[in-house]
């Protein structure tokens, strides 16, 4: 009876060392295959008045790459340069850099981009990092908003968003 | 001296066989589950320690990338890509097929400034190990500038695909690359360079570019910031 089940967990044994020494090269493919892509670079003109932390913003301009599964987990970019005027007049590049890790994409085509930032405020100050990033980007325009304050809709007047 | 009965003995020695051999197929079963670096008792060499890896069209990769890049000391351009293997990808074997998008936006009045192309094939290399948040690799993204909707330069005449060679070198986005050619070869996994343009760009001005083996399942770690040089009106 003993020699049995030793026999039977001896053999249990040897499935369970083939099972865990076989690759899994099936899962490699499957892995890599997302929902949907987003891509994007242009340029854009503020209106009148726009303006972020005291800068009158002027234009900007934006990059993005992301890459978005059917679970909602995203991985990707986004780069914007917003270009402005400070209060006593110095010209001032605002810089945003954001790792984009999770999406979903929006009715209206347009596409929320959710991550983490860091803030260049170009004035000399250090960079301000691990700030919250949402990003609404689609075919009229590009909108941020960082660590909780949205900044003005960058129209985009150059360039794509596309989802696809 | 008090003697065991012989059947005892042959028991005892059969048992004590059983139980070596499970004892080995235990051991056995604890390597293959342990990785090859523990199993060796190897430690991560950096990025210099990096074993030599090659641009492959097999690679499984994805590849995203956004931000800026001067294509000449006067223009600065934006870029956005994206570059994935398609469902059913197995390699290897395979034709270095892949999925995804192309921008290239130069900021400036000039002719040929847009490049809005589908990416058609893709070649890889992850850094081996990787660090950081998965960072290392290369990759080069093939875009048919005569797909349905595509942007390409006009001039010179004749151009039907974009090669963009990008390189992601660390987390920051700092010393990454972005490079990109104009080729009258048609997109394909074998393009022939010596059809291509000088290549415009090089190391990124603000962004970053990520290679990774698998999609990273939304890691939160943010980057420090590449900070543009500071331009004056």
């Amino acid at each position: 009876m003993t020699k049995r089940t030793l026999s039977a967990f001896f053999a249990a044994s040897i499935l369970l060392a083939v099972a865990l020494a076989l690759p899994s090269h099936g899962n490699q493919a499957a892995a890599v295959v997302g929902n949907s892509i987003v891509t994007g670079a242009g340029a854009g003109v503020f209106p009148a008045g726009a303006s972020f932390n005291s800068i009158e913003l002027a234009g900007g301009t934006f990059g993005i790459g992301a890459q978005i599964s059917s679970t909602g987990s995203a991985d990707g970019t986004l780069e914007a340069q917003f270009t402005g005027t400070s209060l006593i007049g110095l010209s001032q590049w605002i810089t945003i850099n954001g790792w984009i890790t999770s999406a979903t994409s929006n009715p209206d085509g347009s596409v929320t981009l959710n991550g983490t930032s860091t803030l260049d405020m170009g004035d000399g100050t250090p960079p301000t990092g691990g700030l919250t990033l949402v990003v609404n980007a689609g075919p009229t325009g590009v909108t941020l908003t960082v660590g909780g304050t949205t900044l003005p809709t960058l129209p985009k007047s150059d360039g794509w968003v596309i989802n696809e | 001296m008090g003697r065991m009965p012989e059947h005892a003995v042959l028991k005892r020695v059969t048992r004590w066989r059983m139980l070596g051999a499970l004892a080995a197929v235990v051991t056995v079963a604890a390597a293959a589950t342990l990785s090859g670096s523990v199993a060796q008792g190897r430690v991560d060499p950096g990025i210099e320690g990096r074993a030599v890896t090659v641009l492959s069209v097999d690679t499984i990769a994805i590849v995203t990338g956004g931000g800026t890049v001067e294509p000449d000391p006067t223009v600065v351009a934006s870029f956005g890509l994206n570059g994935k293997r398609p469902a059913g990808f197995t390699p290897p074997g395979t034709n270095g097929a892949a999925l995804g998008r192309i921008n290239f936006d130069k900021h400036a009045q000039m002719a040929g400034r847009h490049v809005n192309v589908p990416v058609t094939f893709m070649t890889a290399e992850i850094a081996n190990p990787q660090t950081g948040n998965q960072t290392g690799g290369k990759a080069q993204l093939i875009g048919d500038c005569q797909a349905t909707g595509a942007e390409c330069p006009s001039s010179p005449p004749g151009i039907k695909s974009v090669l963009v060679y990008v390189e992601d070198n660390s987390d920051t986005g700092a010393n990454d690359k972005f490079q990109i050619q104009f080729c009258t070869d048609p997109a394909s996994a074998s393009l022939n360079q010596a059809t291509c343009s000088l290549a415009e760009g090089g190391q990124i001005r603000t962004g970053q570019i990520q290679i990774r083996p698998s999609p990273s399942g939304g890691t939160t770690m943010a980057p420090t910031h590449v900070a543009a040089p500071r331009l004056q009106p």
